[in-house]
C-alpha cells in the first residue's frame, strides 16, 4: 500500500512558514497507476517527494510498501529509494558526459549490484526503453525524448516495486511526450511496476487508474480504482 | 558502492574535466618534482661523502691535532698565551702543532698500533724528461686507504725510498704517451727550503693513479704525489729546516688495533680527546658531511613542502567547485538511494586521485629529466663518473603516497558539503 496518515510538510520558521502539504490522508494500492494532478503550487510534487522517501512530512506518517518512512534511519531510507523506487523527473537528470550504458549503471552500482549481472540488466532495461545501440553514445549528444527514456531505463533497471515520475513530460514537445507516456504504461503493463505520476495535464492523468487531485497542499478529489 | 566503484566512476569524472584536473595536479606535482629531486640529490651527495671518506681515509685510523680548534672548530679566537707549538695558519690565524713528544706520547695510548705523521709538502715544481714543470704536492702513501691505479702499483704495500706514485693527470703533462709509459720513468721533483735554496729529487714511477673523483684535492685537480713516509718525512724536513715548523705537523694518523670495530676507535678517540687532543675518524667526517647534507636537504624540503601547502588549497578550490557544479549530480546520487558517506568517499577519491596524478607527473618528470641530465651535472659540479641524484624506489613511491595523502586531506572539506547537500535542494539547483 501507499498509505499516508494526516501528513503535512512545512517550510520555513517562526514568521514565515509555507505550508505545502497540508493534512493528507491517502491509501493506496501499490500496483496500480496513479496520477497526482495539481497546478503549479499545489503540493503535489512536495507529496511525491514525501511518498519518495527524499523528505520526511513536518506531521503524520507516510507508509509506502509495508515500510514506515517517518520511523526509518538515513541508511534504511538510502536502501528504500535504491531498491525498491525509481525515479524520473522532468528535467531528467542524466549525466551528460557519460554514456547511457554508465549511466544507467549508476542505480545498480549503488546497490552493488555484482559486476557480472550488470551488463545483461543494462541492456535489457536500454532494450525495453527503445536504446538498443546507444550504449556507448555520450548522453549529451541525445534528443529530448531520448534523455528521457535513458532517465526511464535508469529507473527500470533495478527493478523497483514503483517507479516516481515527476512531470515527465514537461520538457518535452506532445508528441514525445506521448510516447514517453506510453512507455511508462507499457512498462506498468509488461513488469507490473506501480506508477505514480504527478502531473498537471489531465490527458495523463485521465489514462492512470487512480488521481489524486490536490489543491493547496490537500486532497481536494479522488478519482478511480481506489480499491 | 563498492571501493572498484568509487574508484572509477571518480576516475571518469576527473577525465570529463581533464585540463582541470591536470591544471591541480601540476600545482602538487610542482611540489612532488621539488621534494623528489632533493631527496636523489640528498641521496647523491651522501653516498659521493661516504665514498669520498672511504676513498681517503682510513676506517681504522684517527686524525689527530695538537689543537682542537683544527678539527673542531671551537676555539678561541681570542689571543693564547705563548707556545713554541704555534705556527700560522693562513695570515690571521695560529694552530698548535704537534711536536715529536706529542707523537710519542700518541702511540702509548691504549689500542693505539702505530702513528704517522702528516708529511703533506708543496713542491716547488714536478717536471720529468719531454715535460714542463708543473706544481705539485708530496705526500706520503698510505697502504690502508684504497687507491685505484690505472697502471703498475705498489708492491709489498708500500713503497720504497725514490719511488712514486703520480695521479694520472700528469701522464700527459710530463710527456709520457699514456699511464703504462710512465712507468719505470724517472720524475723530477723540486723543493724550496724555507729559509734556504731549491733542491731537485728523482723518482721512479711505480704506479699511476686514476683520477677518482672522490679525491680529496683543492681546486678538484688531482695534484698528490705519493712517495714513501721516509722520502716525505725527508722532504718535509729539508723544506721547514731552521723553522717553527721543523719536526712539528698539523695532523698525525693515529692507527687503533682492529680499529674497524667502532668500540675500539671509539674508546681510542674518547682517550685522546680527553689529553687534549682533537681527534676524528673517518666516521666522524663521514658524519659531518651527512650533518650538512641533511641541513641542505631539509632547507630544499621546506622550500618543497611551502609548494605543496599551496597545491592543497589549490585541490580544496578545485573540488569545491566541482561539488558546485555537480549539485544537481550530487542531488541525483541521493535522490538514487546513494549514502552520504559514499557521495563523500566519491569526492575524497577523486581528490586523492589528482593526487596520485600530480605525485606521478611530479616524480616522472624528476626522475627522466635526473636520469638523463645526471651525467652533465655530476660533471659540471665535479663527481666524476658518481652521480648526484639518485633515486631510491621506495623513497618515491612513499612520496607518492605522501602527495596522495595530502590531496586527499584536501578533498575532505569540498566531500563533506558535497555529503551534506539536501537532495531535492540539489536537484532544485539551476
Amino acid at each position: 500500500m501507499i498509505e499516508a496518515r494526516n501528513i503535512s510538510k512545512s517550510y520555513g520558521k517562526k514568521n514565515n512558514i509555507m505550508t505545502a502539504v497540508n493534512g493528507i490522508n491517502l491509501k493506496l494500492p501499490d500496483t496500480k497507476t496513479i496520477a497526482i494532478v495539481g497546478k503549479s503550487g499545489s503540493g503535489k510534487s512536495t507529496l511525491l517527494h514525501l511518498i519518495g522517501g527524499l523528505d520526511r512530512p513536518t506531521t503524520g506518517e507516510v507508509i509506502i510498501l509495508k515500510h514506515n518512512l517517518t520511523k526509518l534511519n538515513k541508511k534504511e531510507m538510502d536502501k528504500y529509494r535504491s531498491q525498491d523506487l525509481g525515479f524520473v523527473f522532468q528535467s531528467f537528470f542524466v549525466e551528460p558526459n557519460q554514456t547511457c550504458y554508465q549511466n544507467v549503471a549508476l542505480p545498480l552500482e549503488i546497490n552493488k549490484v555484482p559486476a557480472s549481472q550488470r551488463k545483461q540488466r543494462i541492456l535489457n532495461a536500454l532494450a525495453q526503453v527503445d536504446l538498443v545501440g546507444k550504449e556507448k553514445n555520450k548522453a549529451r549528444t541525445l534528443s529530448g525524448g531520448e534523455k528521457q527514456r535513458l532517465a526511464i531505463a535508469r529507473a527500470i533497471v533495478t527493478e523497483p516495486k514503483i517507479i516516481l515520475a515527476d512531470e515527465p513530460t514537461g520538457n518535452l514537445d506532445s508528441a514525445t511526450g506521448d510516447k514517453v507516456i506510453d512507455l511508462l504504461f507499457n512498462l506498468h503493463k509488461s513488469n507490473g511496476t506501480a506508477l505514480v505520476i504527478v502531473t498537471h495535464d489531465l490527458d495523463i492523468a485521465k489514462r492512470c487508474d487512480i488521481r489524486v487531485y490536490i489543491k493547496d497542499g490537500q486532497v481536494d478529489k479522488l478519482e478511480g480504482a481506489v480499491k | 558502492m563498492i571501493w572498484r566503484d568509487i574508484l572509477l566512476r571518480s576516475a571518469r569524472t576527473l577525465k570529463q574535466a581533464k585540463v582541470r584536473t591536470l591544471l591541480t595536479a601540476l600545482a602538487l606535482a610542482v611540489g612532488g618534482f621539488t621534494l623528489t629531486a632533493t631527496l636523489a640529490a640528498a641521496n647523491g651527495a651522501r653516498l659521493y661523502g661516504s665514498k669520498l671518506v672511504d676513498t681517503n681515509f682510513d676506517p681504522s685510523s684517527l686524525i689527530v691535532s695538537k689543537s682542537t680548534d683544527l678539527l673542531s672548530r671551537n676555539g678561541s679566537d681570542k689571543p693564547q698565551p705563548y707556545s713554541t707549538d704555534y705556527t700560522a695558519l693562513g695570515r690571521n690565524t695560529l694552530i698548535e702543532e704537534l711536536s715529536q713528544a706529542d707523537l710519542n706520547k700518541l702511540a702509548q695510548f691504549p689500542g693505539v698500533e702505530s702513528v704517522f705523521e702528516d708529511y703533506s709538502t708543496a713542491a716547488l715544481y714536478v717536471t720529468a724528461q719531454g715535460g714542463g714543470k708543473y706544481t705539485g704536492t708530496t705526500s706520503a702513501y698510505d697502504s690502508y686507504v684504497t687507491h685505484q691505479f690505472s697502471a703498475g702499483g705498489v708492491t709489498n704495500s708500500n713503497l720504497s725510498n725514490n719511488q712514486v706514485v703520480l695521479p694520472d693527470d700528469y701522464i700527459s703533462l710530463l710527456g709520457f704517451k699514456n699511464a703504462e709509459d710512465a712507468i719505470g720513468k724517472t720524475i723530477t721533483i723540486a723543493y724550496r727550503q724555507t729559509l734556504g735554496g731549491i733542491e731537485e729529487k728523482q723518482f721512479n714511477v711505480v704506479g699511476v693513479l686514476t683520477s677518482p673523483s672522490t679525491l680529496i684535492n683543492p681546486g678538484n685537480i688531482d695534484t698528490t704525489l705519493l712517495v714513501s713516509s721516509s722520502d716525505a718525512r725527508g722532504i718535509y724536513n729539508y723544506v721547514n729546516a731552521g723553522t717553527i715548523n721543523y719536526d712539528r705537523y698539523l695532523t698525525a694518523t693515529v692507527r687503533v688495533k682492529n680499529g674497524t670495530n667502532p668500540t675500539n676507535l671509539a674508546t681510542t678517540e674518547a682517550a685522546i680527546k680527553k689529553a687534549g687532543y682533537g681527534a676524528m675518524s673517518a666516521k666522524d667526517l663521514q658524519a659531518t658531511i651527512t650533518q650538512i647534507v641533511n641541513v641542505l636537504q631539509y632547507i630544499i624540503l621546506v622550500f618543497g613542502l611551502i609548494a605543496l601547502i599551496a597545491s592543497f588549497f589549490g585541490v580544496v578550490n578545485t573540488q569545491y567547485i566541482s561539488v558546485l557544479e555537480r549539485t544537481r549530480e550530487i542531488g541525483l546520487m541521493k535522490a538514487l538511494g546513494m549514502s552520504s558517506g559514499v557521495v563523500s568517499r566519491l569526492f575524497v577519491v577523486e581528490a586523492a586521485w589528482i593526487g596520485v596524478i600530480g605525485a606521478l607527473i611530479g616524480s616522472g618528470v624528476a626522475i627522466i629529466l635526473g636520469v638523463s641530465l645526471n651525467p652533465w651535472i655530476s660533471s659540471k659540479i665535479g663527481f666524476g663518473s658518481n652521480r648526484l641524484l639518485i633515486f631510491h624506489p621506495i623513497q618515491v613511491l612513499g612520496l607518492i603516497i605522501f602527495l596522495t595523502l595530502i590531496a586527499t586531506i584536501a578533498g575532505l572539506l569540498p566531500a563533506r558539503k558535497a555529503a551534506k547537500l539536501d537532495p531535492i535542494e540539489a536537484l532544485r539547483t539551476e
